[in-house]
């Protein structure tokens, strides 16, 4: 499994159990559900770039 | 913080149908043995099923990624916090405990993200557990609130 992977995987199930326990109503449990796993994903990816650059 | 919780009673009254005395531990110690079951019992079936695959998939990654349920050492602090995280899966952890998996194989590439999902696992049902306590005792969730209503009624069917 590769570390991307991992990711998308914790991302895609911690995501769903953050909205229930977060928000009210399916409506914004789904929106704070995709809301959450792009945060999960996007901030990883970006933080991943910065220590790539900043490594050299 | 006696007075905000004060505050949020009196905002959203005693919840229809909350649940008295004995009520919100045994809906909390459900919750506590199968992850989701103390929301089920409270009528809010659908959120219930949610935590139950949620943390259920996020415990056999783990096991599958070859993560370790850590022993509990008094002498290794962080270890004995990781092992009190994992229990917090509640069957999960004893099932697994029970057909002798999450051994660990530290050589695994694996491994490192394999007990985080453990301890993650055990983390995010502790914070459901909490979150049935709440709704059991009239803290969280109203009679207008549209998930509760929605699955109260399906409940009731």
């Amino acid at each position: 499994m590769t570390h991307l992977a991992a990711l998308i995987l914790f991302a895609a199930l911690v995501s769903p159990a953050f909205a229930c326990l977060m928000r009210e109503g399916w409506a914004a449990r789904l929106r704070f559900t995709l809301w959450a796993f792009l945060s999960f994903v996007g901030f990883a990816v970006g933080i991943g770039w910065v220590m790539y650059l900043a490594g050299g | 913080m006696v007075e905000a919780r004060a505050g949020a009673s009196a905002r959203h009254g005693p919840r229809a149908g909350s649940r008295e005395g004995w009520g919100p531990l045994l809906y909390s110690g459900l919750g506590l043995m199968v992850p989701g079951l103390g929301h089920m019992a409270l009528g809010r079936r659908g959120t219930g099923a949610v935590f139950l695959v949620s943390i259920g998939l996020l415990f056999v990654s783990g096991i599958r990624m070859e993560g370790e349920l850590f022993p509990f050492e008094a002498a290794a602090p962080l270890t004995l916090l990781a092992g009190l995280a994992e229990v917090g899966s509640g069957a999960f952890y004893v099932a697994a405990r029970m057909l002798g998996l999450g051994t660990g194989n530290p050589e695994a590439p694996t491994y490192e993200y394999g007990y985080a999902f453990l301890i993650v696992a055990g983390l995010l049902n502790m914070l459901v557990v909490l979150d049935a306590w709440d709704i059991a005792t009239g803290a969280k969730g109203s009679a207008d609130d549209p998930a509760s209503t929605d699955e109260a009624r399906s409940a009731a069917r």
